[in-house]
């Protein structure tokens, strides 16, 4: 049983540190940028045009991101693909995110539209519970803890938005401050971990003559 | 018990441990190699923590029992070496796994 159970750290510290070149941080941290900028867009560009521009932003940051990977994380800390109940369990969270997803887009449908009559504060505490259970899930399912610490900030940031539109009356219901501020947060630590990593793992190309000549 | 098999002494269990395995640093590497797929050389060197060198040595004896097997590819203009557990390799280490377990669950407490 200890054996097993070793077996498993193993494989779990290899998965982590795979995935901590600080790449998903900044991914995330463009994804949180929205809620922030596109109310400020929105009175110039509407509604639709000041979220739907951020589609192609995310297609070039993710096409940065996937270049910086192969460019600069790859050559540094190697890569390594994992068992098949990894990928089970990967399959199984994106199936997960889509029914989260879903469930926020019918929540803001129903939001926008003003179908539904309730206390101002009902509406961010809903969003922020779908944050934070979808965070939860992510940190659980892909073992990565430090999710729990980012739903926590981002599942914070619609609540205490709501707290300075009503209390100190900032714009936009207080969404570009605190969703803002999420995102300078995880753009901070993606790029320090990024910077770690570029300097603990200098560029070593694999030196291996008496294993060329065994081939 | 059949009769006869009184007289014979039981095989020990220590004797069928694979040397090979054994050793601390392949151990390791096997290990490591056992719970992925596949993994490349800079990965493997990271994690271990080893050396090139110290690397090569073992992953050599390791290719040459064909417990792993080693692919030379590129990736982008960057050659790229890949190394997995063979059918083989992933059996010899169940087997170890096992006899380990047999050897310390036999132990008294």
């Amino acid at each position: 049983m200890s054996q097993q159970v070793s077996l498993k750290q193993v494989e779990k510290r290899m998965y982590q540190a795979a995935f901590k070149d600080g790449l998903i941080e900044i991914f995330i941290g463009s994804f949180i940028l929205i809620f922030a900028i596109a109310p400020l867009l929105s009175t110039r560009l509407g509604d639709f045009w000041s979220s739907f521009i951020f589609l192609p932003f995310w297609a070039l940051v993710g096409f940065i991101l996937k270049y910086i990977r192969k460019t600069v994380v790859v050559p540094r800390i190697g890569a390594v693909q994992f068992g098949s109940w990894r990928k089970k369990r990967l399959k199984f969270f994106t199936l997960l995110m889509v029914g989260f997803n879903l469930a926020a887009l019918v929540l803001g449908f129903i939001t926008f539209t003003g179908f539904e009559r309730i206390a101002p504060l009902a509406i961010p505490i809903r969003f922020s519970v779908i944050i934070l259970a979808g965070f939860s899930l992510a940190a659980a399912l892909l073992q990565q803890p430090r999710f729990y610490l980012y739903g926590l900030m981002i599942a914070a940031a619609p609540v205490a938005g709501e707290y300075l539109y009503q209390n100190f009356g900032a714009g936009h219901h207080g969404f570009p401050i605190s969703f803002g501020l999420c995102a300078a947060v995880l753009f901070c630590a993606g790029a320090a971990l990024l910077i770690r990593v570029i300097i603990s793992h200098p560029v070593d190309f694999n030196p291996l003559p008496e294993t060329e000549e065994s081939l | 018990m059949k009769p006869e098999d009184k007289n014979q002494p039981e095989q020990d269990p220590v004797k069928k441990l694979d040397a090979l395995i054994h050793a601390p640093t392949r151990l390791k590497l096997m290990t490591m190699l056992y719970v992925v797929e596949s993994m490349d050389y800079v990965f493997l060197k990271n994690q271990s923590g080893y050396s090139w060198g110290n690397l090569s040595t073992h992953i050599n004896k390791l290719e040459d029992a064909g417990y792993i097997s080693i692919e030379k590819g590129y990736r982008g203009r960057k050659p790229n070496t890949t190394l997995m557990l063979t059918d083989e390799g992933r059996e010899a280490f169940r087997l170890y796994k096992n006899t380990m377990r047999q050897i310390l669950d036999d132990l008294p407490e």
